[in-house]
């Protein structure tokens, strides 16, 4: 999963992103400049918007209403000082998701931030259950037959985008794109290497092919 | 008077007038009515008269005459008081008379009635057994050949008034009933006009009820569908609300701006210590938690000082605590307690300053110009000079604050002294500032009674001037 927060206070903007990359597995790009975020926003496939208010360069509610206008649907947190129920209902309607007036807990944040993706892909509940695997986003650990398997971070962050958008094809530039943030050189190849892998420690028998490749499309995974 | 509402005031004055227009309608009607009716009685108190002068003056003898008399005294009307008095001249000795008569006359001597000459008559209105009367009393030539000596013969005849008077009292009745009807009916048909009449204004009170903060737009008051007597009214009123509105807006606007100023290095703290805390972490990362805490701290409490700062100066503007200062001193202690910061830049202070004096709150004034000085260097270029100057100009003292920065946009300007505005690429520079400083200098030289203008230009870099009025 993938997050952009906007937000020009950089210690609180770092902080969030921090939060979000150890809470809750992301990655996450971070602008400091409203112009900036609009257009990271509209660029990026981004699974999640942290959005502030009062930004230079651009205000959050115009942001949002810009990329709401272009269609793009991705989930919105506003965070900001605003705390009138006026201010609340204003960014709802505009088409944030949820609001958050600072300061927060950040792991009330996380856990928002956690419902709001899982949402977004129609699985409310934080178990996943898909044949005899089973998935715990909070704790993000992985069992077959009820026994835990050990996964590297990366390989857990595929597993469970796969997952999410189970019964869909996912491309390798979906996964690129969903997986790193901005900083990362990215690989196709590094991307075979992580199914391989993920596949080895699924299914060690080759019997169940939980994940199946559609060769010059991508992967699926079907529930 | 002044709390007497419109309506009873023009209720009061126009009942007035209706009761006076009534009345004169009236008295006038009663004295026209009254004269009518006694000039009716007095025609006929005249052609009986004038019947008796003829019956005595016919060419008869004495005791024809006495018998003609005798019936003219026992004629009777309904009104007449029986019979007549005849005599000669001044004789004492009546012709003829009944007794009703002999009172009559007797009551005439009592109250001196004067003889009509030859010829005339005169009426008076008596009294006589408690009831009114009218009586004439003619005087004719005397032509007749049965009393060649005497001159004159009076006739006296009398007629009851008391039906007249009754029937003017019925009318007088009738009068004072209509004007008591009109009256109230005229009141009632004011209070009812009146009413109808000041209806808008009730509208407008009952829209300006409703109008409360918040939200003081005055769209409520369609000043296109008030009276059109009222429109000034409501323009006036429209646009007080306007600037109320913009008073409170700029308030809330205010009020939101610190809460985001202030809740945001609260949230940077908090995050940075609830992150920190989210696992174990080496002693180093601690440290720059610490340190990143102690940032965001000390952007609050700089925060809370100004806003205390600009919270005092609204309060301060009392004589009593200013006092006369020498102007040239005060700007070369400032320049001095700023030439270290502006050295790191490389710039350089210079001061140019006039020897006048003037009375100011010491501290406050200097606090305004420190702070436009600190902008100055702030976003002046390095390595350039900015230049103090004062000088008095036609009773004001003008301080001009010069560096060689770059243009500030024309729209900028305008909110150069907003409480909060720092301009975007304030902003995101990190310059620290909080955005107070400018709109505290111009608090305080308004409280001085003083104003702060700026030019800026890219050529001649941005010069802000403080404008004092010297008392």
């Amino acid at each position: 999963m993938r997050a952009l927060v906007v937000e020009d206070e950089t210690i609180l903007a770092n902080n969030i992103a921090q939060a979000l990359r150890e809470g809750a597995g992301f990655a996450v790009d971070v602008s400091n400049d409203g112009l900036e975020g609009l257009h990271f926003a509209t660029t990026t496939p981004y699974d999640l918007l942290v959005l502030d208010l009062m930004l230079p360069g651009m205000d959050g509610m115009d942001i949002l209403k810009n990329i709401r206008a272009k269609g793009i649907k991705t989930a919105v947190l506003i965070m900001t000082a605003r705390d009138t129920s006026e201010d609340i209902i204003n960014g709802l309607n505009i088409g944030a998701d949820d609001y958050l007036t600072k300061p927060f807990d950040i792991g009330e944040f996380i856990a928002r931030c956690r419902a709001l993706v899982r949402r977004s892909y129609r699985e409310p509940s934080p178990e996943i259950t898909i044949s005899n695997i089973r998935i715990n986003t909070l704790k993000k650990q992985v069992f077959v037959f009820d026994k835990l398997v050990t996964l590297t971070a990366l390989e857990y962050k595929t597993l469970e985008y796969l997952v999410m958008r189970c019964n869909e094809v996912v491309t390798k530039t979906d996964l690129l794109e969903h997986l790193y943030d901005q900083s990362w050189d990215r690989d196709s190849n590094v991307i075979e290497v992580h199914i391989s892998s993920l596949r080895k420690k699924l299914d060690p028998e080759k019997t169940l092919n939980p994940i199946k490749t559609l060769r010059g499309h991508g992967y699926i995974i079907e529930r | 008077m002044s709390s007497l509402s419109i309506k009873k005031r023009v209720g009061i004055n126009v009942t007035i007038v209706i009761f006076v227009v009534i009345s004169i309608i009236s008295i006038h009607a009663y004295s026209e009515f009254k004269e009518a009716l006694e000039r009716n009685l007095d025609y006929r108190l005249q052609s009986d008269a004038v019947s008796a002068y003829i019956l005595l003056n016919s060419n008869h003898n004495d005791e024809l005459i006495k018998e003609h008399i005798s019936l003219l005294l026992s004629a009777k009307t309904d009104y007449h008081l029986r019979g007549y008095a005849v005599w000669f001249d001044q004789d004492k000795t009546m012709l003829t008379s009944s007794d009703t008569f002999k009172e009559i006359k007797a009551i005439l001597d009592q109250e001196h009635t004067i003889a009509p000459k030859t010829g005339e008559f005169n009426f008076t209105n008596i009294t006589y057994k408690d009831k009114p009367c009218r009586v004439i009393w003619a005087s004719f030539e005397n032509k007749t050949k049965s009393f060649p000596n005497k001159k004159t013969i009076n006739v006296l005849v009398a007629i009851s008034s008391r039906h007249a008077w009754g029937e003017i009292t019925n009318f007088m009745n009738v009068l004072i009933l209509i004007g008591v009807i009109s009256i109230w009916a005229s009141v009632g048909l004011i209070m009812w006009i009146l009413r109808w009449a000041l209806r808008p204004i009730d509208d407008m009170a009952k829209k300006m009820n409703r109008i409360s903060a918040p939200n003081v737009s005055s769209d409520e008051l369609n000043i296109d569908e008030t009276a059109l007597e009222l429109q000034p009214f409501a323009t006036a009123w429209q646009s007080m609300l306007n600037r109320l509105d913009k008073a409170i807006q700029q308030e809330k606007r205010f009020i939101a701006d610190a809460s985001h100023e202030l809740r945001t290095p609260l949230a940077a703290m908090k995050s940075t210590l609830q992150v920190a805390k989210l696992k174990d972490r080496d002693a180093d990362y601690y440290k720059q938690a610490i340190d990143k805490s102690l940032t965001s701290m000390q952007r609050m409490e700089m925060l809370i000082e100004q806003l205390l700062e600009l919270a005092r100066s609204q309060e301060q503007s009392l004589e009593l605590s200013q006092n006369e200062v020498n102007i040239a001193n005060m700007l070369s202690e400032i320049a001095e307690q700023h030439r270290n910061n502006a050295s790191q830049k490389g710039q350089n202070i210079e001061v140019n300053s006039c020897n006048a004096k003037i009375r100011c709150h010491e501290h406050q004034l200097a606090r305004a110009i420190s702070n436009i000085l600190t902008n100055a260097i702030k976003y002046g270029p390095s390595n350039s000079t900015i230049t103090i100057t004062s000088k008095v100009d036609d009773n004001n003292l003008l301080i001009k604050i010069h560096d060689c920065g770059g243009n500030i946009a024309e729209e900028e300007i305008e909110f150069l002294f907003e409480r909060f505005y720092r301009s975007d690429k304030v902003r995101t520079s990190g310059s620290g500032g909080v955005g107070l400083g400018l709109s505290l200098a111009k608090e305080i030289v308004n409280s001085h009674g003083g104003e702060i203008t700026v030019e800026s230009s890219a050529k001649a870099g941005t010069v802000f001037t403080i404008s004092l009025p010297m008392k």
